[in-house]
């Protein structure tokens, strides 16, 4: 990690020893550990070159709106970037944004999503029926992980069969802490799509609407996409779309084994389901973006220089007491439930649809089926913090009639 | 009283919470947007107006007896 030296414009009082990445609380519950800043409403700290944390609602929701003076050109804070370009849609700025991003949009919309509730619960059934009768299972790689994987797979256009692959290539791209393993997931990871582009490009498949389709049939500027452009934009769905909701789904259900109240709320009504999921996404923000300063400007009262680094962390604006009454406790009535789990402001998620719906259905079904469970005696999770928060193993046990 | 929403489109980003609300007033387009500018509800409809109003996280919608113009500045 490179440790920055305090620049002249950052007053020594607003310096803080912050870390996302490294800091052991991170390991245990991330979103507790943002809370630990909650009394400064903007500082900066040294880590990892250097970066502002804004810690309330409406300043982070200021500056991922205002795209002019902040851009994506990064979107994490993290000093070495796992993509040597710009990743599409996320690190272009408007008006060059909007161009891509209206691509996807058709594929991913509520109505679209809509359609797909009934394969998604199908499959998520299927899943659960698996397991149901063991007693046990794992949360991520028994349920969430392959339901993921298939609605991912089946959106993009990707064959099913290589799910396997994309676990691997998954945690060596995201996870690997040594560069040469990153580097060699990455590259296997772009020769698949490769592999993939050049079979749709010589048999297209014309009645097929996913996103490969829609990225091979498309003009932005009057012209094709660039196979590059095509790339950066599959990198981006796998780096965005894959691990995410599987993630928030972990964090859930630890939350649920360790709180039977709320667990017994939704086994009793499971159409509270779609409120229940919003509000575990909200308390269980996993993403922590980051925004350049694109001119010298004022940010909360502070002077900000022209390629300043500023973090925005969806679970510091989330629990928010400004915000949100009782900002810390998870209320599945909560009213008008404004969070901003996925952003906002023109890049505010795409996905988040699908990923809603993907959260309500596994709860519904989950509850339907197995109404009381808990973490095997003893068990504790381990978390991660940094860009998207991170969740290792959910083992849950049940007894069986 | 007949009331009125507006919604600040160049501010909408696509949510659709206001939808989740209140579907039968908050209409989204085909790339999931609010895609109404402004409307005149009919009566008995003001609740829900409020709640999908509410939850909009970008604060794009307003609430009003007569049709707004586009000033955001005015937006609660
Ligand atoms: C619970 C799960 C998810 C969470 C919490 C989440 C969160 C986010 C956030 C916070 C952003 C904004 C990034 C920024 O402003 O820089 C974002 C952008 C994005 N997400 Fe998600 N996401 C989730 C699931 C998904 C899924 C399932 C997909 C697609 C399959 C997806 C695709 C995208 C894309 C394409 C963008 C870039 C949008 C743009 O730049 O215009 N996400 N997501
Ligand atoms: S909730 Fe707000 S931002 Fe979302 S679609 Fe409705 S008006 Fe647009």
């Amino acid at each position: 990690m490179t440790v920055a030296t305090r620049p002249d414009h950052v007053p020594p009082a607003l310096v803080r020893d912050f870390d996302f990445h490294r800091d052991p609380q991170f390991r245990t519950d991330p979103f507790r550990a943002f809370e630990r800043v909650r009394g400064d409403r903007i500082f900066w700290t040294p880590a990892d070159g250097g970066y502002w944390v804004l810690t309330r609602s409406a300043d982070i929701r200021a500056v991922l709106r205002d795209t002019e003076l902040f851009s994506s050109d990064r979107v994490s804070i993290s000093a070495t970037p796992v993509w040597p370009r710009r990743m599409i849609p996320a690190e272009l700025d408007p008006p060059e944004h909007g161009r891509y991003r209206r691509l996807l949009l058709p594929l991913f919309s509520p109505n679209a999503v809509a359609g797909m509730d009934s394969r998604i619960r199908h499959e998520c059934v299927r899943l659960i029926d698996r397991f149901r009768a063991n007693g046990s299972c794992e949360l991520l790689t028994d349920l969430a992980e392959p339901l993921q994987n298939k609605v991912f797979l089946d959106i993009v256009g990707l064959p099913q069969d290589q799910a396997d692959l994309f676990r691997k290539w998954k945690r060596g791209l995201m996870q690997a802490a040594d560069r040469e393993r990153r580097k060699a997931a990455g590259a296997d990871l772009i020769a698949f799509f490769e592999e993939q582009l050049d079979a749709r490009e010589t048999a297209p498949q014309p009645t097929r609407r996913d996103v490969i389709a829609v990225l091979l049939e498309s003009r932005v500027d009057e012209r094709p996409l660039t196979r590059d452009e095509v790339l950066d934009t599959l990198i981006l769905l796998f780096m965005a779309g894959l691990d995410t909701l599987v993630t928030v789904a972990g964090f859930s259900f630890r939350f649920l084994a360790e709180h039977p109240e709320h667990r017994r709320q939704l086994a009793a009504s499971p159409a509270l389901a779609p409120q229940a999921a919003e509000e575990l996404l909200r308390v269980h923000s996993i993403a922590s973006v980051s925004r350049t300063a694109t001119r010298d400007t004022e940010l909360c009262g502070v002077r900000i220089r022209r390629g300043d680094r500023i973090l925005a962390a969806t679970s510091l604006a989330n629990r928010d007491p400004r915000e949100f009454d009782a900002a810390t406790e998870v209320r599945f009535d909560r009213p008008a439930n404004r969070h901003i789990a996925y952003g906002a402001g023109p890049h505010r998620c795409i996905g988040s649809h699908l990923a809603s719906r993907e959260l309500a259905i596994i709860l519904e079904e989950f509850h339907r089926r197995i109404p009381e469970y808990g973490l095997p005696d003893g068990y504790r999770v381990r978390t991660g913090g940094g860009a998207l928060a991170s969740i290792e193993a959910v083992p849950l046990v049940w007894r069986v009639a | 009283m007949t009331m009125w929403i507006t919604v600040d489109t160049s501010v909408c980003c696509g949510h659709g919470r206001c939808a989740a609300a209140a579907p039968d007033i908050y209409r989204l387009d085909d790339n999931g947007y609010c895609g109404i500018e402004s409307l005149e509800l009919l009566s008995g409809q003001e609740d829900a107006a409020r709640a999908g109003a509410a939850s909009c996280p970008e604060r794009a919608i307003r609430i009003a007896d007569r049709r707004l113009g586009p000033d955001p500045a005015a937006a609660s």
